[in-house]
């Protein structure tokens, strides 16, 4: 069984279609990624999983509970943290988790416990007592963060916990969601931020325009995409410009860019064609410098996906 | 329906609210003050100088007229009666109707002002529970502040004025049911406004002045008996009683209606 299966979800809003038979699965364990652009349907997504919205059409379970029969059972299963803290800024920190944990059924005990030991892992062991609306907004988040821990559920839903962070506040929470993973916390995290995804996901999901365009490891995305083309950088001492014409004339060259004025990048069809475009280059007299290949990484991919070769 | 769920969200609300001193002190005020007035008003009129000095007969003749029950009664005694089953039941509706408005508009269209509401619904309660812990959260507050602050008038009214009618008199049967009966049912279809108002509205401000429109027909009920056109009887406000009940039930329905959660997160 995985933790959670999209299957065909579609929904509008008004004359807009927000989701379009979107599909997948997040394997129990794993840390899936959500990837799109603004406006892609991430949250939408993560709002039907919650039981928040109801989809027009499709289905979804979450740890084999239906999201539309067994709303409360899959409501439990979930710790979500949604796009923005959503925190009651007039209450303590401590309110606001206490709150959370009674409505999930923490009982007395475990709960104080539970909010003691969460505060200490995400440093905010000596907040405990101050108004929310006194905290900044990385400190924000890593409440809302713990609130989405504190019923200690086996899978975690977290719309962009990044966004609007410092760059040391979200390799802090980067840190954090592995450790949450790794403790045994299946998590599906929406983002569109591309090295975040890379660093954290162990499959993602790209998202656009309400449908999902592809799904798997990072790595494979790229081989996926390397496997239709592979580009080199040439680099030579002195000017390129004279043996662009060479190169084009080579069999299995589909494109050649010169990139600066000692350096050209070629577009074959087959990786071995690089040594016949070495070989005819010295032949004709170039100072070979350098070859480097250009492996594609998931930006390349993203932006093919979701912009269109 | 888990009772327990929803009264904690009702107290989460409070602690919410009233951790706003100056939401707290516009209750208390507001309550405090009715009494204040209440109660001196009824000093000045039955301990003061004879208030048939500041009335004509035709006046006194018209008040006579719109209180046929107090037939009996001295011109000091009618004046007292007056502000009892006239003016206090008055400022207490519209007082009531204020308070819950305004924490209703807090409770509902606040969270989603303050965007504190989507963890909230992607938490494991009916959108009953949530329903009914908001009605608790609006209600409550006031109906407790209102039955309280009622008790001190009646006590201060009968303390003051025991000596002027040899006997304990107030509250009339008239006050009784206008007070406890008829403003609690009044502010609670305020409230349901409140509610179907926030569904649309964004903000706590835009939400709480949707229940503004209830105040008018108390205000043509006050001003019709104050100028003498209108009778008020025991059985118009038995009537009046069946008719907002009934009312709250419907409206009660709508409002629960409005309120689901996809209407909750869906931005208009
Ligand atoms: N409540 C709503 N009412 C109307 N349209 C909506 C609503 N929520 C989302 N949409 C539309 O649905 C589409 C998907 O929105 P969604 O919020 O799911 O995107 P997202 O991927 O989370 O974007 P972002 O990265 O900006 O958070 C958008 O075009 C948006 O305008
Ligand atoms: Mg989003």
């Amino acid at each position: 069984m995985n933790a959670v299966e999209a299957r065909g979800l579609s929904k509008r809003f008004g004359p807009k279609l927000a989701l379009k038979d979107v599909s997948f699965d997040v394997r129990k364990g794993e840390i899936m990624g959500l990837l799109g652009p603004n406006g892609a349907g991430k949250t939408t997504t993560v709002r039907i999983l919650t039981g928040i919205l109801r989809p027009d059409s499709g289905s979804a379970t979450v740890m084999g509970h239906d999201v539309l029969e067994e709303p409360l059972e899959i409501r439990r299963c979930i710790g979500y943290l949604p796009e923005t803290p959503c925190l009651y800024e007039r209450l303590t920190v401590e309110e606001n988790l206490a709150f959370y944990g009674r409505l999930y059924d923490v009982p007395e005990e475990e709960l104080r416990r539970r909010i003691r030991d969460l505060l200490a892992l995400v440093g905010l062991k000596d907040r405990a007592g101050e108004k929310v609306g006194a905290l900044s907004k990385g400190l924000k988040q890593r409440v809302a963060i713990v609130r989405a821990l504190v019923h200690d559920p086996p899978v975690l839903i977290l719309d962009q916990p990044t966004s609007d962070l410092d760059p040391a506040s979200a390799k802090d929470i980067r840190g954090l969601i592995k450790e949450l993973n790794r403790s045994g916390k299946t998590v599906l995290i929406c983002t569109h931020n591309l090295t975040e995804a890379e660093e954290l996901c162990d499959r993602i999901a790209i998202i656009n325009e309400g449908c999902v365009l592809a799904v798997g490891k990072p790595g494979e995305l790229v081989k996926d995409l390397e496997g239709s083309h592979h580009s080199f950088e040439i680099s030579s001492f002195g000017s390129i410009s004279k043996y662009l014409k060479v190169i084009e004339g080579l069999g299995g060259v589909l494109e050649v860019k010169q990139v600066g004025e000692d350096r050209a990048v070629v577009v074959l069809e087959d990786r071995k064609a690089i040594s016949a475009v070495v070989r005819e280059l010295i032949l004709k007299g170039c100072d070979v410098l350098e070859v480097r290949m250009l492996r594609p990484g998931l930006e390349e991919v993203y932006m093919r996906l979701v912009r269109g070769p | 329906m888990r009772l327990d769920k929803a009264l904690l969200i009702a107290k989460k609300d409070w602690k919410d609210a009233f951790s706003s001193k100056a939401m707290l002190a516009s209750l208390v005020l507001s309550f405090a003050l009715t009494v204040a007035v209440s109660v001196l008003l009824t000093a000045a009129l039955a301990l003061g100088p004879d208030p048939g000095r500041y009335m004509t007969e035709e006046e006194l003749t018209a008040l006579r007229a719109v209180l046929p029950e107090a037939s009996g009664m001295t011109v000091r005694q009618l004046s007292a009666y007056m502000v009892g089953v006239i003016i206090m039941p008055f400022l207490f509706m519209t007082m009531s109707l204020a308070a819950t408005s305004i924490l209703t508009a807090d409770s509902f269209a606040g969270e989603r002002e303050r965007k504190t509401i989507e963890p909230l619904l992607a938490a494991p309660i009916s959108d009953s529970e949530l329903f009914l812990g908001k009605v608790l959260a609006s209600f409550l507050p006031t109906l407790t502040s209102m039955y309280v602050s009622f008790g001190l008038t009646c006590l201060l009214i009968n303390m003051l004025t025991v000596g002027l009618f040899g006997c304990l008199w107030f509250p009339p049967l008239k006050t009784v049911l206008m007070v406890c009966v008829l403003t609690p049912a009044y502010a609670f279809l305020g409230m349901c406004i409140v509610v179907l108002g926030s569904a649309r509205a964004s903000t706590v401000k835009d939400a709480s002045n949707y229940a503004a429109i209830l105040f008018f027909p108390l205000l043509a009920v006050f001003m019709g008996q104050v100028f003498g056109s209108l009778v008020v009887r025991t059985a118009h406000l038995l009537l009046a009683a069946i008719v907002l009940v009934a009312l709250d039930f419907l409206f009660v329905r709508l409002a629960r209606h409005a309120f689901s959660r996809e209407a909750l997160i869906v931005a208009r």
